[in-house]
């Protein structure tokens, strides 16, 4: 009975027309759409992250063809602590460890096709132009003239500064033996070392490997109160490390190529979080009633969404994930530390990462989707899960233990430690943990995956 | 229509082994559905309005003549799954045997439910099968 004939004319026409007059005013519909300007600026930072993340069906085509570097720098500290690693040579020809990595590092390096430029330097009060061949020769002679010890932040600082703008990676090498001026300066190391680093590009990323040596010389403690030198040093190996500083992409690269095979331990800060290629296989390792819901017409194809038709703790589903791991540094390859850290993130407990194993010759040569991958992640689903879940999984960017049994407060009694190692690597990790989205801050590599019920 | 073939042809529970279940739902399901309704019905227009109406063949309108019809149906019907299935390059599985006897099942139940439809159109036959 009250359709809407019975409204009168004025109200369905007139007003309408009015507020249109009116809109030239400062209204609530301009108030709206000032908000509707600003929030998307809110709202919007997490969005790109997640879009990456949800929308990469194709496995990006690995980039190692294409790898190079304009430029790298080498740093060899000369000062009197490394006299111990590179003795001058005497009659009974013993070298130490130190001198055969780092010659061959070196000769790796020289002869390398992807590297376009190199440079040399000692470190001396400050960075001195030096050759392969005399860089390559004071490592395996010794070094003859000792220069003046130079403080870690100092060498840092200058690196970070001025050889890093050009887009260069540059690898210091040194005992990274630092001793603060003042005694009671050692709970600040790590900040010494964030300020020094702080200036440098936005994008730095810096991976730390630690060798050990034999030792021939005098050995300079960090904390000189007890003792001022070790004369005849050492029985047992001595840590020196191998710094990569440069843009992250170009650090990442610089790992998965150039320092490969290097024997020791190694950490990683500030590298961005990887997308590697990956996907859900659907005929390779698997149990339980499951299959791969985006795989489409083509019989045995792979995909990201998993359709659970039956799980239970008795009769668990799994399914394995392919990953190419082959971007990542060493550490990130062995299948051990996968085992340990990769995590699956999502709201379900129900789904857990079982195993992680390594290609394969059998892997390789099956012609089928898995020969595309380095390494194979099952997982175990002990439930029908309800309704459609979004899962991550993701290797996140925990500092490696060998940190603390590398680390010292006293380091008067040489051995396999570093005086206050791990509040060197405090400050890096608190100086680049914010800055990209990537190691530290949470994840060396994340994989989005999707359960479902079938 | 994929939804409608899934339903019809999952009665028998989903396809094994499961890794092959994308397959048959996207391809063979909607496949050897279409082909047995194509082919049944193909066999009812051959046997009601060619032979029966327009040829007036007088000696093959019998329900034996009928029953000969739904049998060649029911094993064009098995075959095509096994043909199908070889055609996809899934898993083999006994399910296959499953699918097929399923499908033949079909086979003779949409022939008998459309003989009721054409045997109205027919001359000869439009008593056949009953």
């Amino acid at each position: 009975m009250f359709g809407p004939m019975r409204i009168p004319f004025f109200v369905r026409h007139a007003l309408p027309a009015a507020a249109l007059l009116l809109a030239g005013c400062y209204s609530r519909s301009d108030i709206q759409q000032e908000q509707q300007a600003e929030t998307p600026t809110q709202t919007e930072k997490p969005a790109p992250a997640q879009a990456a993340e949800t929308s990469k069906p194709a496995p990006k085509a690995p980039a190692a063809a294409t790898v190079g570097f304009p430029r790298v720098n080498v740093f060899l500290e000369v000062s009197g602590s490394m006299q111990g690693f590179m003795p001058a040579t005497g009659a009974d020809a013993r070298t130490t460890q130190f001198q055969q990595q780092v010659s061959e590092w070196l000769s790796g390096l020289e002869r390398d096709q992807r590297v376009q430029q190199r440079r040399y330097f000692r470190i001396a009060d400050r960075p001195l132009t030096d050759s392969y061949r005399a860089l390559s020769e004071t490592v395996r002679r010794g070094i003859s003239q000792p220069a003046k010890s130079t403080s870690i932040p100092a060498i840092l600082d200058t690196v970070a500064n001025r050889y890093l703008n050009d887009g260069a990676v540059s690898v210091i090498i040194s005992d990274f033996i630092y001793s603060p001026e003042r005694p009671g300066d050692v709970p600040y190391i790590n900040t010494d070392i964030a300020d020094a680093l702080a200036r440098s590009r936005k994008d730095l990323a810096v991976s730390v490997y630690g060798l050990t040596s034999d030792f021939h010389g005098t050995y300079y403690p960090a904390m000189k109160g007890r003792v001022g030198k070790v004369p005849n040093c050492c029985p047992e190996p001595v840590p020196y490390y191998m710094w990569v500083l440069g843009p992250a992409e170009l650090v990442g690269q610089f790992d998965a190529s150039l320092m490969k095979g290097l024997p020791g331990e190694q950490a990683h800060f500030g590298l961005p979080a990887l997308t590697v290629p990956n996907s859900v296989l659907s005929r390779y390792g698997r149990k339980g009633s499951w299959f791969v819901a985006d795989a489409g017409k083509q019989a045995g194809a792979s995909g990201h969404t998993v359709a659970v038709e039956e799980a239970s703790v008795q009769e668990p589903a799994e399914f394995v994930v392919g990953l190419d791991l082959n971007q990542l540094p060493e550490l990130f390859q062995t299948p051990a530390y996968l085992q340990k850290n990769l995590t699956l993130r999502g709201n379900t407990t129900e789904a857990k990462v079982l195993k992680v194993e390594a290609a394969t010759e059998a892997t390789k040569r099956s012609g089928g989707p898995e020969a595309a991958y380095t390494h194979f992640v099952t997982v175990r689903v002990t439930g029908k899960p309800r309704s459609e879940q979004q899962l991550t999984l993701a290797l996140p960017a925990a500092r490696p233990t060998w940190v603390e049994k590398w680390t010292t407060t006293d380091d008067s009694r040489p051995g396999p430690q570093t005086f206050a190692l791990s509040r060197q690597l405090d400050g890096l990790q608190k100086l680049l943990a914010g800055r990209q989205a990537g190691t530290n801050a949470a994840d060396v590599l994340r994989v989005p995956l999707t359960i479902q019920p079938d | 229509m994929k939804g409608f073939f899934r339903a019809l042809y999952e009665v028998i529970g989903s396809p094994q082994p499961s890794s092959e279940v994308p397959v048959y739902r996207e391809v063979i399901f909607p496949n050897i559905g279409l082909l047995n309704l194509g082919i049944t019905l193909a066999l009812l227009v051959l046997f009601y309005l060619v032979i029966n109406r327009w040829m007036r063949v007088a000696t093959f309108s019998r329900p034996s003549h009928w029953a000969i019809m739904l049998l060649l149906n029911v094993i064009i019907a098995f075959v095509i799954v096994l043909a199908q299935v070889n055609g996809q390059n899934v898993v083999s599985h006994s399910y296959v045997y499953w699918l097929a006897l399923l499908n033949a099942l079909y086979a003779a139940l949409f022939f008998f439910l459309f003989s009721l439809i054409f045997r109205k159109l027919s001359v000869n036959a439009s008593t056949t099968p009953f």
